[in-house]
């Protein structure tokens, strides 16, 4: 009776997924997935921004970036806001979500070599990121990378009709 | 073939991801390029290898990396336990005998601490503690150290003779290090023999060795090319430079008000790490690789240059391999006979000086 009454309900959930994915994906995960990113951003800027002397100064110990600490020190608060911002905005959610993807990469990337390649470990990063070993924050990186990049496929395909907010699909063309 | 399946939008988004992906790692590997060409720049030296100067003798494992060089004689070398400061042990040369002494200290504690020092110049043991401050002193004979009167925070502390010390202690009024003589009733102080190059405390930072016997000290710098040979009165006999090419400290140090301290801002480049001095010998483990030199020896290895005392000449370098992977930590000459410490082992070569470069 169980196995019954349990089939019908899959048929339909599956069919119902199909036809409702585009709200769900538009409504419930970008937002989501933004917000988590725009929670990270904003604590990894503010972090920062809180001891700055202490941020330049790790950034200048770092075996990649001890000539420019200077001009990365100021770019990555800012960089990171700025993609918090766009990312709040539904206007200019898909942008905020590449540039998302891309600065994770890129912080990703560096950990990687890091990790990898560095004649040694230099010691950064604020807040509670400070209590992560540097493979802990790679997985970390790396899980927000997938966000970012799931959020770019699932947002909502533009340029088409049924692309529109839903306020402007039911107006007539 | 999942990618089909995607809608175009889909498939023209991750072609995007794709280009943000490479860009990413583009910039990392831009970093990288100039970080390497930073940091394998040459050094603008060659060492002189002769073959055959240090001989591996013996090998002693002492199960705990605890043990540090306290100082030694022709025969026997002392080690300080740094984990437990009233210990000493003692082992003759050729790793057999050993022995183990338990320090006390008349009227005075001692805490670990790491920059508790304890210094075996036989028959006398010299107890310093530069930031309680504690100095004490005894003999090897009854193992009972006598507190001395410490008035200044010090850095380093070297005894040159009963209740007679070297210190190296920051000067506020001159923001930099300084040199001082400590006799049982007075301080001797000279005109500042450290050269203040940028914080007057990182840069002026160094190894002090005493000769007493010789009526000479010796204080290498740890982040530039230089050495100062003095008498124990703390006069200068002259200055003198290592062989690579580093005159100025290359550092920046910089205030983190949030907690109170004061921390290189620059990875700090290392010039002269571990140095000790032997008869007429200055002997210095070099952190920078020569032009002349196979990058996987320097890699895996400890270069050792030789330098005369008479007038601070280079002379020739040698090698010490890493042991089981473990760099050498600090090393001693005492005769003929260096003696290392790996982790937790330690380590006796036999050195044999080409005679032609005898001083």
């Amino acid at each position: 009776m169980n196995t019954q009454s349990l089939q019908p309900n899959i048929k339909k959930a599956t069919a119902g997924d199909e036809s409702i994915s585009t709200t769900t994906r538009n409504e419930v995960l970008v937002p989501i997935i933004s917000g988590l990113l725009v929670l990270l951003f904003v604590y990894a800027a503010g972090s920062k921004l809180m001891d700055y002397t202490k941020f330049r100064v790790d950034l200048g110990k770092s075996p990649l970036l001890t000539a420019f600490a200077g001009v990365v020190a100021i770019a990555i608060p800012v960089i990171e806001i700025g993609i918090a911002l766009l990312l709040s905005f539904s206007r200019w959610r898909l942008t905020g979500l590449y540039a998302s993807f891309t600065l994770m990469a890129l912080f990703t990337a560096y950990i990687f070599y890091i990790l990898r390649f560095s004649p040694y470990v230099p010691c950064s990063c604020g807040g509670v990121l400070q209590k992560m070993t540097w493979t802990t924050h790679l997985y970390f990186n790396l899980f927000f990378v997938v966000l970012a990049a799931l959020g770019v496929l699932l947002y909502r395909p533009q340029n088409t009709a049924f692309s529109r907010p839903n306020k402007f699909a039911r107006l007539p063309v | 073939m999942a990618v089909p399946a995607l809608p175009r939008y889909q498939q023209r988004r991750l072609l995007y991801l794709f280009y943000c992906l490479t860009g990413s790692i583009l910039v990392i590997a831009v970093l990288s390029f100039f970080s390497n060409e930073a940091s394998h720049r040459k050094n603008g030296f060659i060492r002189l290898v002769p073959p055959h100067i240090a001989i591996p003798a013996h090998i002693r494992d002492l199960h705990a990396n605890v043990w540090n060089l306290a100082g030694g004689t022709a025969t026997r070398v002392y080690l300080s336990n740094r984990a437990a400061p009233a210990r000493l042990m003692e082992i003759n040369l050729d790793l057999k005998d050993s022995m183990l002494r338990n320090l006390s200290i008349h009227s005075a504690a001692t805490r670990v601490s790491k920059s508790l020092r304890v210094m075996v110049d036989s028959p006398t043991i010299c107890l310093a503690e530069g930031v309680s401050p504690l100095l004490a002193e005894g003999r090897l004979g009854d193992s009972l150290l006598h507190r001395l009167p410490a008035n200044a925070y010090f850095g380093l502390a070297t005894p040159l003779s009963p209740a007679s010390h070297i210190l190296r202690v920051f000067d506020t009024r001159l923001g930099q290090n300084i040199l001082i003589k400590q006799l049982p009733d007075t301080l001797i102080s000279k005109a500042p023999i450290l050269e203040k190059q940028a914080d007057g405390l990182f840069c002026t930072d160094g190894a002090l060795h005493a000769q007493p016997d010789s009526n000479r000290l010796v204080y290498i710098y740890s982040y530039r090319n230089q050495f100062i040979c003095l008498d124990t009165n703390l006069r200068v006999r002259y200055s003198a430079r290592t062989i690579d090419t580093v005159s100025h400290v290359q550092f920046t140090v910089s205030k983190i008000p949030s907690q109170k301290a004061v921390t290189f801002s620059s990875p700090p480049s290392f010039v002269n790490e571990q140095s000790c001095v032997n008869g007429n010998y200055l002997f210095v483990h070099s952190a920078l690789p020569a032009d002349n030199e196979d990058a996987e020896l320097f890699r895996t290895g400890a270069a050792i240059d030789v330098y005369s005392l008479v007038d601070g000449s280079y002379l020739f370098s040698f090698y010490l391999p890493d042991y089981r992977n473990k760099k050498m930590r600090d090393f001693r000459v005492f005769g003929n006979t260096l003696v290392a410490l790996y982790d937790h082992y330690v380590y006796t070569y036999t050195l044999k000086f080409p005679s032609k470069l005898k001083k």
